[in-house]
């Protein structure tokens, strides 16, 4: 009982790392720029695919091949933004049609590119650990512990360097930081570039667990929705927050009851949220 | 009536008269169904263009379509009721449902409302794949009978069975044509005027004492209402439901041919909805590169066209009244 109770511990601790990844660059996007960016979930997909490249097929170095990975899907999403979301800042609606047809785009082109065939990623860390005499997984340790250095390499960027100031003050208010100085441009294009390497990081961390295929965007994307909107759409501790209730919750209530309840309850979260407290857990007004 | 009236009712009763005349020349069955479930499209995603009458997008409106098909769906095969009494019975309950819906929905605004009614359009959803005892889970409902024949004395039988595609497209035809011009009437009434009002400003509205929440709520119910009246004929033409169908991706869909279409016109949505079914059709051949190419329009045309494929001809003059003048000016 109690391994049943440390495993969903541990994966919940897992999906949350997920979700963290994921939802920052949508909380970062959704407060710099304004826009609603449905295409986020195929950046993980990129990501996933680029490790299942460089690692499974070049035979890099995993660690490598995920830095790659980061560096790729975040030029890819800097051209992006410059070329579809430029001209959508502020438009919520259009913004998300915009990045509806960006994400039948990137489909395709991942379909031409990889198949349609469900990939697997070999595992990265085989084994299996014992700790207090419970069995845990090797490789979901392994991605907590990667996980949780970046997103604190990502909060050390934001809070100490100077660049990172300026994302937060644009933040707050754009008028205001480009009044002091701050290129908006450059800050939006980061943004969405810093954003776009997470959320690489997270498919290309979870690609050996989980499958892979052109499809897994939109999911995930509506998951990173429900998130930020838990979290308090433009704060960034909140997203963390969220993310990993959101992770215990669908960990716990797919295990214990089924994986269609534990979707029912975070589709329901997203309801209740916005209906109830529309500055989410840790947002204000 | 001035001549510009004229060449309006004399085009419109051409279409009609056009659209009736179809079966007569398409034997084609394949072509049947595109152009029956082209119809039916066009009823959800004119009722999406309802909802946004009041400036808000609706997530839940495809899985209300979905309600409407599963409630008469049911009725009929658990109940053993005939479709002609199901089918308002059906649409009656998914305006119910959907008030219970926008009820929470109608404390947020903008992009939140999408979410939120996202979101308890999900829950309903999830609660067919969760309930398999009526809803049938996963797989759905399958075997769902066509409509009863209708049988007037003194004319003959209208079947709809299987084989029967002509009746079938006149049945969705005239409710297409019911839908459209119930919803032109009630956008050019007091009702639609006050829908402008509220998608100016909310709270502007309220100051002239219209009750917006009270007329939010009428709106969606009525749009709902025509979703599901779509999703009963669609669910009675193809007998098959399956909860993933009414998923974000057709949602996604209608919102597309809406928007593309261009919101602020009536007619918007019927274009949209035509123009992106035949690029489907058309490129039926090559099925894989459908999404790239709906993309690549659909981005081409919100940077061009914000106002809609409705505004090409208008642009259009525009484009060519300036090239002109730029001609006669480099003279």
């Amino acid at each position: 009982m109690t391994l049943l109770y440390l495993q969903m511990i541990v994966n919940g601790t897992m999906i949350g790392f997920q979700l963290a990844l994921f939802a920052t660059g949508l909380t970062l996007v959704y407060g710099i720029m304004l826009i609603i960016n449905f295409a986020h979930g195929e950046l993980y997909m990129l990501g996933g695919f680029a490790v299942f490249l460089f690692f499974d097929q070049l035979r890099l170095n995993y660690f490598v091949s995920l830095a790659l990975a980061m560096i790729v899907v975040a030029i890819v999403a800097t051209v992006t933004e410059r070329i579809f979301f430029k001209p959508m800042r502020g438009q919520h609606i259009p913004s998300f049609i915009m990045s509806c047809g960006l994400v039948f785009v990137l489909q395709v082109l991942a379909v031409l590119v990889f198949d349609v065939k469900d990939k697997a990623v070999d595992s990265v860390f085989p084994g299996v650990v014992k700790i207090f005499g419970v069995t845990l997984s090797m490789e979901r340790l392994a991605i907590i512990v990667i996980s949780t250095v970046i997103i604190s390499a990502f909060y050390i960027f934001l809070q100490r360097s100077r660049f990172g100031r300026a994302m937060r003050a644009v933040m707050q208010n754009p008028e205001a930081a480009a009044l002091q100085g701050v290129n908006i441009d450059q800050v939006c294009s980061s943004a969405m570039g810093i954003g776009a390497a997470l959320a690489a990081a997270a498919g290309g961390l979870l690609a050996p667990v989980f499958i892979l295929n052109p499809w897994i965007g939109p999911d995930l994307t509506w998951e990173g929705f429900i998130v930020v909107c838990l979290g308090g759409k433009t704060s960034l501790p909140g997203t963390l927050l969220a993310a990993f209730i959101l992770g215990y919750i669908k960990s716990f209530v797919s295990t214990l009851a089924d994986p269609m309840v534990a979707r029912m309850c975070s589709a329901a979260i997203l309801g209740i949220i916005l209906t109830l407290r529309p500055q989410g857990l840790l947002g204000h007004e | 009536m001035n001549r510009n009236d004229w060449l309006k009712w004399v085009s419109l009763a051409a279409v009609v008269i056009a659209l009736f005349l179809i079966p007569v020349f398409i034997k084609n069955p394949y072509w049947m169904l595109v152009l029956t479930l082209l119809w039916n499209y066009i009823i959800v995603a004119q009722g999406f263009r309802y909802i946004a009458t009041t400036g808000e997008y609706s997530f839940a409106h495809v899985p209300l379509m979905g309600m409407g098909g599963y409630a008469s769906a049911l009725l009929v095969m658990k109940l053993g009721m005939s479709f002609w009494l199901a089918l308002p019975l059906a649409v009656l309950v998914t305006a119910i449902i959907s008030a219970i819906i926008y009820y929470p929905c109608l404390r947020t605004t903008g992009t939140f409302f999408f979410f939120a009614s996202f979101a308890f359009g999900e829950v309903m959803r999830l609660c067919w794949v969760r309930f398999k005892n009526p809803f049938g889970g996963v797989g759905g409902l399958s075997h769902i009978p066509r409509p009863d024949p209708i049988h007037i004395p003194g004319l003959p039988i209208v079947e709809f069975t299987l084989f029967s595609h002509t009746s079938y497209y006149y049945l969705i035809l005239v409710f297409m044509l019911f839908s459209v011009l119930t919803m032109y009437l009630l956008e050019n009434s007091r009702l639609g005027a006050i829908a402008a009002a509220i998608k100016e400003s909310k709270i502007l509205a309220s100051f002239v004492g219209i009750r917006v929440w009270r007329y939010e709520m009428i709106i969606f119910v009525i749009a709902s209402a025509f979703a599901a009246l779509g999703g009963c004929l669609y669910a009675h033409y193809m007998t098959l439901l399956v909860p993933e169908e009414f998923y974000w991706g057709l949602a996604i869909y209608v919102c597309i041919w809406a928007v593309v279409g261009g919101m602020g016109h009536f007619t918007g949505p019927i274009v949209g909805t035509i123009v992106f079914g035949l690029i489907k059709e058309l490129l039926r051949p090559f099925p894989q590169i459908v999404p790239l190419i709906y993309g690549l329009i659909l981005a081409a045309t919100l940077a061009l066209l914000p106002e809609g494929l409705i505004s090409l001809p208008k642009k259009i003059l525009l484009w060519n009244k300036r090239r002109l003048s730029r001609l006669r000016r480099d003279k």
